[in-house]
């Protein structure tokens, strides 16, 4: 499995943007969309998700895997919890339209319109989450959170994780080889606490070696002076009015839904 | 002085014995000073020292007096004393922290503060100092093994240090990767700089000349001088010594403990074959056109840089690697109908670090894995467990069944992994990089033990190690940019002079010493018996005796 972070951002619109504006993008976003239960007010946000997807030119063939796990895990989330179950509450009366055998829930367009709304909402949350994963540089997120104000520390640690994440993959493949030999294999079916205990041979050396490692590394970021006073990031970052506009974009639209969420007009579910 | 070290002992918290006794150091600038050592003799103690993490970052008790760019290195912080000593680590996987070359280069600075110009104007000086310009863009995880190494040196010289403290920077680099290392630090030292490299492999240390030695044996100096002195008064079998000073010290060489050549037997199914094969990991290609057949009896080395394809080769033999084209077969069957636990009952595979095999939490438990997932019952296991452990000489350790396997010396450790490998009862071992990071008597003890193994019919090793190749081996394999380039007997492959020029192999002075060896002969003899052989015949006595 190859987990090395990819930048597949390039030169897209996106990917000429101040990493900041890729992080404070969802933030915005999810403030829009946290509330509203209208299909028609969560379809508009979706629309602005849309393009900005877009704009990230992001391959779709080096991320079909990753959509086939959203869109599949999202529809599982959403038909279990509110057409299979009643663990989301659907407040609104509409005429039932028939009752699900064995669960006995009772679905309504109420429910279907409710359910579309949330499967919207979680898979347009993301799409604006994508580009953090995929067009901001490995090495401008220490810098992008360091002047989003996160300490410096914990900024770099952002950084370190996008630079040993390749090296403990290599780390596993290698244990995973080194296990094999030995007759190690990884159950995949049956009692989850028994397949999780036949990881072991894999888990323990993969953690041991790491946390050995960690060591040394902290020692030679000492050695080279790391955590003393004011640092200086090498990459400068600088918004221009490209970033300025996008973020603005985002704030009206995060804006203009808590509004409407407040005077009423998106929180009820709509029934078409 | 940039370093003064004056009647030092160091003791870690918790041990008793004292990782350093009564040592005595001076680094001035434009000089070079080689420590050396065994294992275990306090080279890592005393470079800790020297950068300032013994006392700051590890519990000890410091007695003498350190002095750093004239300051006491205890009324230093690290950061400061970083700004005259700068630091290497043995595995440069550890030390490099930035995402891109650039970015591990500008690390140190942009911990100093140094503004964004200076910065700039830095990186570009540095690598050009040691030639990695054309990498500044790279990712720092697409580096091989000694480019990561010149990127280490270069994110050290960025900071201007008055002097580098090397850590074994052979360890983990084959000859010519070193090599290129090497001569950095020395043009380093020639621009006005000093450097102290520990290394205990001291013949490729001599193309940088060290302008003094300080060689230690269980934290004490044994000497502290020249070079000449030192490849006069260096035990041998402890340190690797060229092999002119060998011939030169013949009369005090001890007796060599050789095991016989493995000779293979006509007629036999070669043990693993490789028919037409390409080898490689999904989509990329790494050994083409293989074709070979290594027979059940005798001593393989599978040679060649890092990044060769020399794991690829013999990963194939337990199906960790699958052939991408043509069929690779065991004993004569197509390997791809084996499944890979039955075929640890022929190949023991060892892998490079014990730290990834390791994961029970006592030995018995971890040699039974392997046996019980082979199904065998109680009695047979502890019956292989017992014999493995006296065939690697860990019978005897006090209470050895029933340790945490992590709480084994790291020596222990890699007897261990090949233990577990003799458990499953194999005919055949691989070891993967035996000895790397190892002092010479530490291998030379280590590949005795493996091939004095009667159970096993025969061992193939992979190396970068020329001559643990030359000294080891019948059988010499050389893999070369993802190619096999040569097959022969470890004294053809040593006269194959052109071998040496079109490879990525560096030659040592025992290829050059192996040339004059008689042909006909499958394995080299001892270098100890090589060198008084050849003192024999050059020296007057010799020709006297003759």
């Amino acid at each position: 499995m190859d987990v090395t972070p990819r930048y597949l951002g390039g030169d897209s619109f996106l990917g000429r943007r101040d990493p900041r504006v890729l992080l404070l993008v969802p933030l915005l976003y999810l403030v829009a969309v946290a509330g509203v239960g209208d299909l028609r007010g969560v379809a508009f946000c979706a629309l602005f998700a849309f393009v900005y997807y877009r704009a990230a030119g992001i391959p779709w063939r080096e991320v079909r895997k990753n959509w086939i796990f959203v869109l599949g895990f999202t529809a599982i989330l959403v038909v279990v919890n509110s057409i299979l179950t009643d663990a989301l509450t659907v407040t609104a009366r509409s005429p039932e339209l028939f009752t699900v055998p064995l669960t006995g829930s009772v679905v309504s367009m109420a429910t279907l319109s409710y359910s579309l709304t949330i499967f919207i909402r979680y898979v347009t949350l993301a799409m604006v989450g994508f580009p953090v994963a995929f067009a901001v540089a490995p090495n401008d997120m220490g810098v992008a959170f360091a002047r989003l104000g996160v300490p410096q520390r914990l900024a770099y640690a952002v950084d370190l994780t996008f630079r040993f994440i390749p090296s403990v993959a290599a780390s596993v493949r290698e244990t995973i080889d080194a296990q094999r030999i030995r007759g190690f294999e990884h159950k995949r079916k049956g009692n989850p606490l028994v397949r999780l205990k036949s990881l072991k041979p894999v888990v323990i050396p993969v953690t041991v070696n790491a946390l050995v490692e960690a060591e040394d590394t902290a020692n030679a970021m000492d050695l080279r002076g790391f955590g003393g006073g004011r640092r200086t990031w090498l990459r400068e970052l600088s918004f221009g009015p490209a970033d300025y506009l996008v973020v603005a974009g985002f704030l009206l639209l995060a804006a203009g839904m808590t509004a409407a969420e407040v005077l009423g007009f998106s929180e009820e579910v709509w029934i078409p | 002085m940039i370093v003064e070290v004056h009647n030092v002992t160091v003791r870690y918290q918790g041990r008793e014995k004292p990782a350093l006794t009564s040592v005595d150091l001076t680094v001035e600038s434009g000089e070079l000073t080689l420590v050396s050592g065994p294992s275990g003799c306090g080279k890592s103690t005393l470079l800790r020292l020297l950068n300032g993490l013994v006392p700051h970052s590890y519990r000890t008790t410091v007695d003498g007096e350190v002095l750093v760019g004239g300051k006491s290195t205890a009324k230093q912080t690290i950061r400061q004393i970083s700004t005259v000593v700068g630091t290497m680590l043995q595995d440069p996987q550890k030390q490099i922290v930035g995402t891109t070359v650039e970015a591990d280069i500008a690390f140190g600075l942009e911990n100093s503060g140094v503004d964004r110009g200076s910065i700039r104007r830095r990186i570009d000086e540095v690598a050009d100092q040691v030639g990695i310009g054309h990498l500044l863009g790279r990712a720092s995880a697409e580096l091989s093994g000694g480019e990561l190494q010149m990127v280490a040196f270069a994110g050290v010289l960025a900071m201007r240090p008055k002097m580098i403290v090397v850590d074994e920077p052979l360890a983990n680099l084959d000859p010519r990767a070193g090599s290129r290392l090497l001569r950095a630090i020395r043009a380093f030292v020639d621009d006005g700089g000093a450097a102290v490299v520990v290394e205990h492999r001291v013949e490729e240390l001599l193309e940088i000349r060290p302008d003094t030695v300080l060689y230690l044996e269980e934290g004490r100096t044994q000497y502290s001088g020249p070079m000449e002195g030192f490849l006069r008064a260096a035990p041998v079998g402890h340190v690797k010594l060229p092999f002119e000073v060998l011939v030169s010290r013949a009369a005090e060489l001890p007796e060599p403990v050789q095991p016989p050549p493995a000779t293979p037997r006509p007629g036999d199914e070669p043990r693993l074959s490789f028919h037409d094969v390409d080898l490689g990991y999904g989509s990329r290609v790494v050994l083409r056109d293989v074709g070979l057949g290594l027979a059940g009896h005798e001593r393989v080395a599978v040679l060649g840089a890092n990044g060769a394809g020399k794991s690829t080769l013999l990963r194939a033999a337990v199906r960790l690697v699958e052939p991408t084209r043509g069929e690779v077969r065991v004993d004569g069957d197509p390997v791809r109908e084996r499944s890979i636990l039955s075929l640890a009952t022929t190949f023991g595979y060892v892998f490079q670090s014990p730290g990834q095999a390791l994961f029970s939490p006592t030995v018995a438990e971890e040699l039974a894995f392997g046996p019980r997932n082979l199904g065998w019952d109680k009695k047979k296991i502890t019956e292989v467990s017992r014999t493995a452990l006296e065939t690697m000489l860990l019978a005897e350790e006090p209470g050895i069944l029933k340790r945490p396997p992590r709480t084994l010396s790291f020596g222990q450790q890699r007897r261990l992994t090949v233990a577990l490998a003799l458990a499953m009862c194999p005919r055949t071992l691989i070891l993967d990089e035996p000895t790397a990071g190892q002092d010479l008597r530490t291998t030379t003890e280590f590949m005795a033990r493996v091939n004095a193994i009667d159970s096993v019919e025969s061992v193939y090793f992979i190396t970068h190690d020329v001559d643990l190749a030359l000294t080891g081996a019948d059988r010499i394999i050389v893999v070369d940019r993802g190619r096999i380039v040569a097959d022969a007997t470890p004294v053809e492959i040593a006269k194959d002079e052109g071998l040496w020029t079109r490879s990525a192999l560096r030659e040592t002075s025992l290829v050059r010493a192996a040339r004059a060896h008689p042909p006909g002969q499958r394995s080299l003899a001892h270098p100890f018996a090589l060198a008084r052989t050849h003192h024999l015949a050059t020296s007057p006595e010799g020709n006297t005796l003759r």
